[in-house]
């Protein structure tokens, strides 16, 4: 072997710099379409992005940046999370004075205490005001079933990371939330017991329902919601990206993932340049002659830098928002748990309160029945409506009757919601908030 | 999207910087600088001032151990001069502590005596608390309250106000109806034996000072007590923690085993001095010293002492005998059902040296005009204008009658209001003042009650047919059918329990009868019963049920006997009321 240039020691050192920097960016900052589309996958971070996005992704009042939303609180979460990992302690004795302790005396611990609850509640909020967003623009129609039945069952994954965060701080709002959630569970028919005792290692809430509630938010729960989030993202992918209006849809932009298969069945070449859709199962070449990039006529641009910038506008504006509630609104903490006070009336957390409501009228109805029935209903929506009809439009005319319907569904959670939340008081009687 | 994505990032770059100043210069490092800068300033010794000027601002905490449940103190960060005794004339949070010998402050932490929430360091969350904090700074009168956790020998002469609150704990009554274990024993009120650790001091304070400020229904009576006591009370209170911390284990378990007494030990209630001091005395003479002593006057008036919540004692040698007084100070509630008298945990002898002092008094003279009568007699329940809102009447089951009602007062026969004057009214506080006025006196105080406190009414009485007897034969069929009736016609004002308390009652004045009530029904007689039901009872809601709800006489003699099986008459076997006191004393 022939040995490569090797200049001299002094003149390595005097290199190291340059070449450092160079290995860990190996693309200097895109100047040309070539570099733009590298961005993309040269990166590990980047490159589930595709190279082109459409128009239509881009635009703030299409998606309201919901999804991204989610994901900034998401990633604000695991990061104040972490931190406050290090000063929580999950034992009877402990926890709350740890709660003390991070208000008083740890470093930002108030604020990032702070950032850490009122994310958590815009989170279970805005993946919510997701599925709603998804819902109003059909995009959750075939070919985007699965990613639908994945978002729901990520909306339940948020409910039960909130839920098992809810009885951390170990303080009289916690403890008696998730006695009222847990007790909610326990009126399933047959199991419902069983499930509680499972829930809370116990009869009632103590040590051990805080120890596994730990366990859940910190590990278990995360691990899970983070490989499924990473599912239903190469899930978009697959369904050729975000939903869009069919006017807007170019024949060649079309996901070619029907006819690549049908192609190999047959036993055609994949890629040619008379073929007239784009391919996603097999990696573009960027140069030459059967190039589609650039040479097809969609309403795609590159990923570098639009899809970024918005991505990151999305972040920036999260953070921004949650650093100001933050910063001005206090996280409650009541006074330590104490089991032989219940207060009067004792409130499951927002999002349940709707359930609450429900159950002061039918424990099983009420607390197991309409909620299961509204979940299986969510989760075979896409499979009950498959007509193609109104697909990237937000409220479109030709889906009038499942709009209204959603509308409904939304409108009595929240009015349910409300009433448990502000007119019901000692005894659960209807009081005025006023 | 650059233009406004650059204007974020700024504005979330400003709020960090805004966050990190704060992180920097929090109150407390600022009060820290403070004293670093006057300690050095009066300080002589170079090296000294030296260390002080070099100091940077750090928390400062205090772990304590030996008591209970590990504390972190950390009220040093801000009262950094607690120990330097220059600063005695300094303003808080730099003024010196005053010197406890015995306690040093790196074994025992503040929180201990002051309370307060040590691990906070920014002034409202370690004083205060917050909304919810159980155990917020004491105030300086109430420390000793914590003292006596580890002082707990009896009587500790530093702590007078808790010794003065356990005085007033018996001497009020409080004892009576508050559990406080291994000290007194009484189920109607909430229990108080951790009252100290459970609640706020300032919500103990507002209870003693209106019982019905949070629960607008409480018995509690509104006790007459100076501010001063008011904060003996509370510290007392404050000082029931629920097992002093260096109790011995074994000492501890066996208090908190402790059975229900069936009485208390005398020298408990009264002190020792007075216990043994009584013992020489004959009964009547022991039941004067108990009186002041036991709590009576905590509701009762007599000569110049007034709880005012119970009757006046000056009349019970005319209106009580002893049989009666002993069964009432066993068990209130059997003589009067709707009584909030307490049944005190006294034995029997303590009860019989009280009744025979109250037996062995003499009444005071009455007025000879009835105007004043009335006023001396009847307007402590009746209220002065009779409108039944006498100054004890909000404490009375079922409340004095409204004398000004015209259209009760005046259908009924004068015999039978006389009646209830001479004789009282049994199962209810209205007592027979028989033998306190003479006859003639008590016809004419009813004169001048209907003459001029009466309004309104009818000027005749109307005739009423009802039979005098039942005209059907007590059986369980019977009652059967009448309760059938009860709960299809009459339990929305008397209650699903013919307790008087029916959904309909709270709008209602005068109050559904309580139709449980054993002394009153058994008193009343056939005819009067089946009129107010038959005919209804002008002057109150009682509507005519014969008339309105078609009931013919012998439905309402069903009614009545179901009336009667409630309260062990006609041939239905007697309710036993429970009362393990009366046997085996």
């Amino acid at each position: 072997m022939t040995t490569s240039t090797n200049p001299g020691f002094v003149t390595n050192l005097l290199q190291l710099p340059r070449n450092a920097w160079r290995s860990l960016f190996r693309n200097p900052l895109p100047s040309s379409d070539l570099g733009r589309s590298q961005t993309s996958f040269s990166n590990f971070f980047l490159h589930i992005h595709p190279v082109k996005t459409h128009v239509n992704t881009l635009r703030p009042t299409y998606t309201l940046g919901l999804g991204m939303a989610a994901l900034s609180l998401f990633v604000v979460l695991v990061i104040t999370g972490m931190l406050l990992m290090f000063y929580y302690v999950p034992s009877v004795e402990q926890a709350h004075n740890r709660m003390l302790d991070l208000r008083g005396t740890v470093a930002f611990g108030s604020l990032l205490r702070n950032m850490h609850r009122w994310s958590a509640h815009g989170m279970v909020a805005v993946v919510f005001l997701h599925l709603c967003r998804v819902f109003f623009t059909g995009s959750y129609k075939a070919p985007r079933e699965f990613n639908w039945v994945l978002g729901v069952v990520l909306l339940l994954l948020t409910f039960f990371l909130s839920f098992t965060g809810y009885l951390l701080p170990w303080d009289q709002l916690a403890y008696w939330a998730i006695t009222v959630g847990t007790a909610i569970a326990g009126y399933a028919p047959f199991v419902g017991e069983q499930m509680r005792f499972v829930l809370l290692g116990d009869r009632i809430v103590g040590q051990e329902a805080l120890i596994r509630f730990y366990v859940l938010h910190v590990a278990v729960l995360p691990a899970v919601l983070t490989t499924l989030i990473a599912v239903h993202f190469w899930r978009i992918r697959k369904d050729g990206g975000l939903s869009r209006p069919e006017d807007s849809n170019f024949p060649e932009s079309q996901p070619a993932y029907p006819q690549a298969i049908a192609a190999k069945l047959e036993g055609l070449a994949p890629l040619a340049k008379t073929q007239k859709t784009k391919t996603f199962g097999v990696l573009g070449m960027v140069r030459g002659p059967f190039s589609k990039i650039g040479n097809t006529p969609d309403n795609t641009v590159y990923s570098w830098p639009n899809l970024f910038l918005g991505e990151l506008f999305c972040f920036a504006v999260t953070v921004l928002g949650v650093l100001v509630v933050s910063l001005l609104f206090a996280a409650p903490l009541e006074a330590p748990a104490d089991p032989t006070h219940p207060p009067n009336p004792s409130k499951a957390p927002w999002y349940f309160l709707g359930l609450q409501e429900m159950v002061s009228y039918s424990a099983f109805w009420g607390g197991i029945g309409i909620p299961t029935l509204m979940v299986l209903g969510l989760i075979l929506l896409p499979y009950l409506d498959r007509s193609p009809k109104g697909v990237g439009v937000w409220f479109s005319r030709e889906r009038l009757l499942a709009v209204t319907l959603f509308i409904l569904f939304v409108l009595t959670n929240l009015v349910l919601i409300i009433i448990g939340t502000f007119f019901r008081g000692p005894n659960w009687s209807l009081v005025l908030p006023w | 999207m650059r233009v406004a994505l650059a204007v974020i990032s700024v504005i979330v770059l400003a709020i960090h910087g805004v966050v990190f100043y704060n992180q920097l210069h929090a109150r407390w490092q600022e009060h820290q600088i403070q004293y670093f800068e006057e300690a050095a300033k009066i300080s002589d010794n170079e090296l000294v001032k030296a260390t002080l000027e070099s100091r940077s601002p750090a928390i400062e905490q205090v772990i304590v151990r030996n008591f209970g449940t590990e504390r972190v103190d950390r009220c040093s960060t801000c009262h950094i001069a607690v120990d330097d005794p220059r600063f005695v004339k300094a303003d808080e949070p730099l003024r010196t502590h005053p010197p406890i010998p015995g306690h040093k402050f790196e074994q025992f932490g503040c929180t201990i005596c002051h309370d307060g929430q040590g691990r906070a360091v920014d002034a409202e969350h370690a004083h205060e608390g917050g909304e919810d904090w159980p155990w917020p700074l004491l105030p300086k009168e109430m420390i000793e309250a914590n003292c006596v956790q580890c002082h707990t020998e009896p009587n500790w002469p530093m702590a007078p106000r808790v010794n003065a609150g356990y005085r007033l704990f018996f001497e009020r009554a409080c004892y009576t109806c508050h559990t406080i274990a291994g000290l007194s024993y009484g189920s109607i009120g909430p229990e108080l034996t951790e009252v100290g650790r459970k609640r706020r001091f300032s919500y103990v304070l507002g209870k003693i000072e209106n019982p019905r400020a949070t629960n607008p229904t409480s018995t509690m009576p509104k006790q007459d007590l100076t501010p001063e006591q008011r904060l003996e009370l509370a510290t007392f209170l404050k000082a029931q923690q629920g097992g002093n911390i260096s109790n011995a284990p074994v000492e501890q378990f066996v208090s908190s085993q402790q059975q229900r007494p069936q009485w208390l030990p005398i020298e408990r209630i009264v002190g020792r001095t007075a216990a043994e001091g009584m013992r020489t005395l004959n009964a009547a003479a022991q039941g004067e010293a108990l009186l002041p002593k036991v709590g009576c006057f905590a509701c009762h008036k007599l000569d110049d002492r007034d709880g005012r919540v119970g009757p006046d004692l000056a009349y019970t040698n005319s209106q009580r005998d002893h049989a009666w007084l002993m069964d009432h100070f066993q068990n209130p509630k059997a003589v009067v059902p709707g009584s909030v008298m307490p049944p005190y945990p006294l034995p029997n002898e303590i009860f019989n040296s009280l009744a025979q002092y109250l037996l062995s008094r003499n009444s005071p003279t009455i007025p000879s005009e009835p105007a004043s009568q009335f006023k001396a007699l009847c307007a402590r329940c009746h209220g002065v204008g009779g409108h039944g809102d006498g100054v004890i009447a909000q404490y009375l089951d079922p409340q004095p009658r409204d004398l000004t009602k015209g259209p009760f007062m005046k259908t009924k026969t004068r015999e039978r209001l006389v009646d209830s004057v001479r004789n009282g009214v049994p199962g209810t506080s209205m007592a027979p003042w028989g033998r306190v006025l003479t006859d003639d006196q008590s016809a004419m105080l009813m004169d001048y009650i209907l003459a001029n406190i009466t309004q309104g009414g009818p000027s005749k009485i109307t005739k009423r047919q009802v039979p005098g007897a039942n005209p059907v034969q007590y059986s369980d069929e019977s009652a059967a059918r009448g309760e059938a009736t009860f709960l299809n016609r009459c339990w929305g004002c008397h209650g699903k329990k013919a307790d008087g308390h029916g959904p309909n009652a709270d709008e209602i004045i005068p109050r559904p009868r309580n139709l449980r009530n054993g002394p009153f029904v058994r008193a009343a007689s056939y005819a009067r019963l089946h009129e107010s039901i038959k005919y209804g009872v002008q002057g109150t809601a009682m509507p005519a049920a014969g008339f309105d709800f078609a009931l013919d006489d012998q439905a309402i003699g069903d009614v009545i006997n179901f009336i009667y099986s409630m309260n062990g008459m006609g041939g239905a076997p007697p309710t036993k009321v429970a009362d393990s006191r009366k046997e085996g004393r």
